[in-house]
C-alpha cells in the first residue's frame, strides 16, 4: 500500500538521524543549543499544508529542483513526509535521552564501549519512549492529507494515500467509502498503541518480579 | 610491570572559579590512597579528572609517560548506574577487547562469582540493594582489569555488612596489585585500609 511504504520509508530514513540529534541536544551542551530547540520546536508548529507549499515551490518544473522530476511522485511525497516527522521525533527523542542520566555515559564509556554502541545503549535505555515516539511520528505522518495532497498529486494507484482518497471519496460523496477508509486508519492507530501499551506493561511486570 | 599515573599543575575551574589546583601528583600502581575532604571540596571532580572522564581546564595528565587511555584508570560513580538489564548483562555490555565470546563468558562468571553475585544474575540490576549495586559496578569494572581504580564514596549508605563485603573486595584488588584512590567526606572503615591519605582542602591537595 502507497500510504506504507511512502510513510514507512520516510520514518526509516528520518530515525537514524532523529536519534543523533536527540541524543546530542540532551547530552552535548554546545552554543547555539536553544537556538537549535527553539527553531525544531518551530519547524513542529508549521502546519503541513505550508510544507506542502514550499516543496510544490522547490520541485515544480520551474523551481529550483524542477529538473530533478520529483513533483508528483512518491519520492516527493516521502521528502514532504520526511520534513513532518524529523521535528517531531527530534522533539520526543530529545525528551526521551532526557530521562537518561550522564551517568549512564560516563559509565559505559569508561567501560570501553565506543561512542556509538553507547548511543546505543542508552537508546535501550528508554526503548519504550523511543518506541512510542516511532508511533507518534507514524501516526502523523500516515494521517496527513495536505502535503501528501499537494506534493502526490493523489494519482490512483501511485501516489493516492488513505487520507487522500478519503479526501477524494468524500467530496464525490462516497461518504462509505471513506468512512470504511477510515476504520482503517483508526484500527491501525489502536493496533500500535496496544502494541506500545503491552510491551511496556511487560517491562514493568519484569521489573517489579 | 607496575603502571604509574603523574599529574603536574592541574587545575580545575568552573565558570571561571578555580575548584582546586595541584602542583604536583604521582600515584603507583599497587598504592592505596584515601581522599578526604568535605562535600563541594572537589573530590568526585578531581578523581573523575585522573581517570580520564573530564579534561581539566590545565595541567598534564600522564600514565607511563604517555597520553591516558580508557580502561586503565577506572572511576565508579558514588551511586552506580544500572543499565536497566538483567545483572549479567550489565556485565556483557562491557567491551572486553580481544577476548573470545567463550573466554569472555567465563570472565563474565568468574566476575559474578569474585562479587558475589552468581545467585543474582538473572535479576534485573535495579532491584539490587546499595551493597550489590556497589558489587555489581567493581565486578563491571573487573572485566576491564583496570590497574587504577577510582572509588568515589564506595561506603556512602552501606550497612555494616555491605561495607564489610565491599571491603573484602578493596582488598582483594589490592592483593591483585591494583591502585586504590577511594574518597570519603568523613574518616570511615574505608580509611583503615589505606596506607596514603590525601586531603583535598582550600583547593589544595596535601599528602600524607
Ligand atoms: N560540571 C560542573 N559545572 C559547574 N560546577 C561544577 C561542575 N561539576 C562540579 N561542580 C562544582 O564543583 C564543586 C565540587 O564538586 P565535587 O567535585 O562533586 O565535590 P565533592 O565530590 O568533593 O563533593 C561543587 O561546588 C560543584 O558545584
Ligand atoms: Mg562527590
Amino acid at each position: 500500500m502507497v500510504s506504507f511504504r511512502v510513510s514507512l520509508t520516510a520514518l526509516f530514513i528520518s530515525l537514524p538521524l532523529a536519534l543523533l540529534a536527540g541524543f546530542a541536544l540532551s547530552f552535548w551542551r554546545f552554543p547555539g543549543h536553544w537556538i537549535v530547540v527553539t527553531l525544531n520546536n518551530t519547524l513542529l508548529a508549521i502546519p503541513t499544508v505550508v510544507i506542502g507549499l514550499i516543496l510544490v515551490l522547490l520541485l515544480s518544473r520551474s523551481g529550483p529542483f524542477g529538473d530533478l522530476r520529483l513533483l508528483f511522485t512518491q519520492p516527493a511525497m516521502i521528502i514532504g513526509q520526511i520534513l513532518i516527522c524529523f521535528p517531531l521525533l527530534v522533539a520526543m527523542l530529545h525528551a526521551a535521552y532526557q530521562g537518561v542520566s550522564r551517568h549512564a555515559w560516563e559509565t559505559a564509556r569508561s567501560l570501553g564501549c565506543s561512542r556509538l554502541y553507547t548511543l546505543w545503549l542508552i537508546t535501550l535505555e528508554v526503548r519504550f519512549a523511543v518506541l512510542a515516539a516511532v508511533v507518534m511520528a507514524f501516526g502523523r505522518i500516515v494521517a496527513e492529507v495536505g502535503c501528501a495532497m499537494m506534493v502526490g498529486g493523489n494519482i490512483a494507484g501511485y501516489t493516492r494515500t488513505i487520507t487522500t482518497s478519503i479526501a477524494l471519496e468524500t467530496t464525490k460523496g462516497e461518504y462509505v467509502q471513506g468512512i470504511a477508509l477510515g476504520i482503517v486508519l483508526l484500527t491501525l492507530a489502536l493496533v500500535l498503541n496496544v502494541i506500545v501499551g503491552v510491551s511496556r506493561g511487560r517491562s514493568i511486570q519484569s521489573v517489579t518480579q | 610491570m607496575s603502571h604509574l599515573l603523574e599529574a603536574w599543575k592541574l587545575e580545575q575551574q568552573f565558570d571561571g572559579k578555580r575548584l582546586w589546583q595541584i602542583e604536583q601528583l604521582t600515584w603507583r600502581q599497587g598504592e592505596s590512597i584515601h581522599l578526604v575532604g568535605v562535600n563541594g571540596s572537589g573530590k568526585t571532580t578531581l578523581m573523575k579528572v585522573l581517570s580520564g572522564l573530564i579534561q581539566p581546564t590545565h595541567g598534564k595528565l600522564l600514565l607511563d609517560n604517555r597520553q591516558l587511555k580508557v580502561g586503565t584508570c577506572c572511576y565508579l560513580h558514588q551511586h552506580p548506574y544500572m543499565f536497566d538489564k538483567r545483572v549479567v548483562d550489565n556485565l556483557r555490555l562491557v567491551a572486553i577487547k580481544g577476548v573470545s565470546r567463550q573466554a569472555r563468558e567465563e570472565r563474565i562468571k568468574e566476575a559474578l562469582s569474585w562479587a558475589g553475585l552468581e545467585h543474582k544474575a538473572h535479576q534485573q540490576a535495579r532491584t539490587l540493594s546499595g551493597g550489590e549495586r556497589q558489587r555489581l559496578a567493581m565486578a563491571r569494572a573487573w572485566l576491564l582489569r583496570p590497574a587504577f581504580w577510582l572509588l568515589d564514596e564506595p561506603a556512602a549508605n552501606l550497612d555494616t555488612d555491605a561495607v564489610e563485603q565491599l571491603v573484602a573486595l578493596i582488598r582483594s584488588l589490592q592483593e591483585q596489585g591494583a591502585g586504590i584512590l577511594l574518597s570519603s567526606h568523613q574518616t570511615t572503615a574505608l580509611s583503615a585500609i589505606c596506607e596514603q591519605r590525601w586531603v583535598l582542602s582550600n583547593g589544595q591537595l596535601l599528602h600524607y
